[in-house]
């Protein structure tokens, strides 16, 4: 039998994408809100050189998604990525920590506890 | 078969500066075109004194609605429903229309957000999340007569009105009518948005709706979308946006 070629592969030395990086920190949403309210991925739209995720609050009760968050960035070069969150100003996270930072104020936001909130209410009638 | 008008009339602020008699003129509006609901957006206007200017005529009523709207119509408000939003948000509102003898519908008005101080990607999560709650309603209330007029801001071809990163609102009937897009394993309903009917020949005073003319570009930003199903169509016929 032929040797093996391939090399070992680790993808553990590879950086998260700023996808990975949003579910990540979305999907302690469920948890927050006793499985009332979910952080959900929508889809993707790939334009020429990047791609635009959308994510929703989601509400299994209701069968409701609302559109909530959208991020755009590099398909070669992940950073800056660009966040549009519901009711809050557009940022721009420059590199990872960037990023984590700049979701942790999108979902300490006044207005997005009160969505949040407001959904959980109308999950639990 | 209904009659619904539409104005923005940009008067939540300066109003003790200002002087136009917008109170008169969407009386006038209502009478002229024997509008059955007449739709006023950004009117800070108290409804006592819009009121006061429909003394002439069919008796007109106050419609619950949010701060940014006015809403009056000629029948029982009762037949008129407001709907309690899942996620409040003050630029769009959503009534339940029960009228006797007439299929019940869904009628929306929405104030898009403006270009001047918020992105594309911005307006276009917005337009999603009103698409997505119209959606939410005919799911609930089980049919999808659905008719969303308003000031979105946007023009018909832009991502925010045509895409499903939008309201999914296109030019063509034939496709609204057909199967919903399907994306990412989720369909999307489509809206026919019968305001690209002034981007080609409709003849003058038959289109279902104006558009907005500044200098030497011309918008169309005042639009009126329908569901396809159904009698809807019918209603696009029926509106009128006007702007002073």
């Amino acid at each position: 039998m032929t040797k093996n070629l391939w090399p070992d592969f680790d993808i553990g030395q590879m950086p998260l994408s700023p996808k990975q990086i949003i579910e990540e920190a979305g999907a302690g949403l469920e948890e927050k809100t006793n499985g009332l309210v979910r952080f959900s991925y929508e889809g993707v739209v790939v334009q020429v050189n990047t791609v635009e995720l959308t994510y929703a609050l989601y509400s299994r009760k209701l069968q409701f998604h609302f559109p909530f968050l959208q991020v755009k960035f590099g398909i070669t070069s992940h950073y800056p990525v660009t966040i549009v969150a519901d009711k809050l100003p557009d940022m721009e996270a420059a590199d990872e920590d960037n990023l984590i930072e700049s979701l942790a104020k999108i979902f300490n936001a006044p207005s997005t506890i009160k969505t949040v909130q407001q959904l959980m209410a109308l999950s639990k009638q | 078969m209904v009659s619904f008008g539409f104005w923005n009339v940009d008067s939540l602020r300066n109003t003790s500066k200002d002087e136009r008699e917008i109170a008169r003129l969407a009386a006038e509006l209502a009478v002229e075109r024997s509008l059955d609901i007449l739709f006023l957006i950004e009117c800070g206007i108290p409804v006592p004194a819009l009121l006061a200017a429909f003394d002439q005529g069919p008796e007109y009523h106050a419609i619950s609605c949010g701060n940014r709207f006015k809403v009056v119509a000629r029948f029982n408000p009762k037949c008129l429903a407001r709907l309690s939003l899942p996620v409040s948000n003050d630029r769009f509102d959503v009534w339940q229309l029960q009228l006797p003898l007439q299929q019940e519908i869904l009628v929306s008005v929405v104030h898009g957000l403006d270009k001047r101080n918020n992105s594309p990607e911005k307006q276009g999560l917005f337009l999603q999340q009103v698409a997505a709650t119209i959606a939410y309603f005919e799911t609930q209330i089980g049919h999808d007569r659905s008719i969303v007029l308003g000031d979105f801001n946007a023009n018909p071809f832009e991502s925010s009105v045509a895409s499903v990163l939008g309201m999914n609102a296109v030019a063509s009937r034939s496709i609204a009518s057909d199967e919903p897009r399907q994306m990412f394993g989720r369909s999307y309903p489509y809206f026919y948005n019968p305001m690209w009917n002034l981007f080609g020949d409709e003849p003058r005073g038959t289109s279902p709706g104006t558009y907005y003319y500044r200098g030497s570009n011309p918008h169309e930003l005042y639009m009126a979308y329908v569901r396809p199903s159904g009698d809807s169509s019918v209603f696009a016929q029926q509106l009128f946006f006007r702007r002073i």
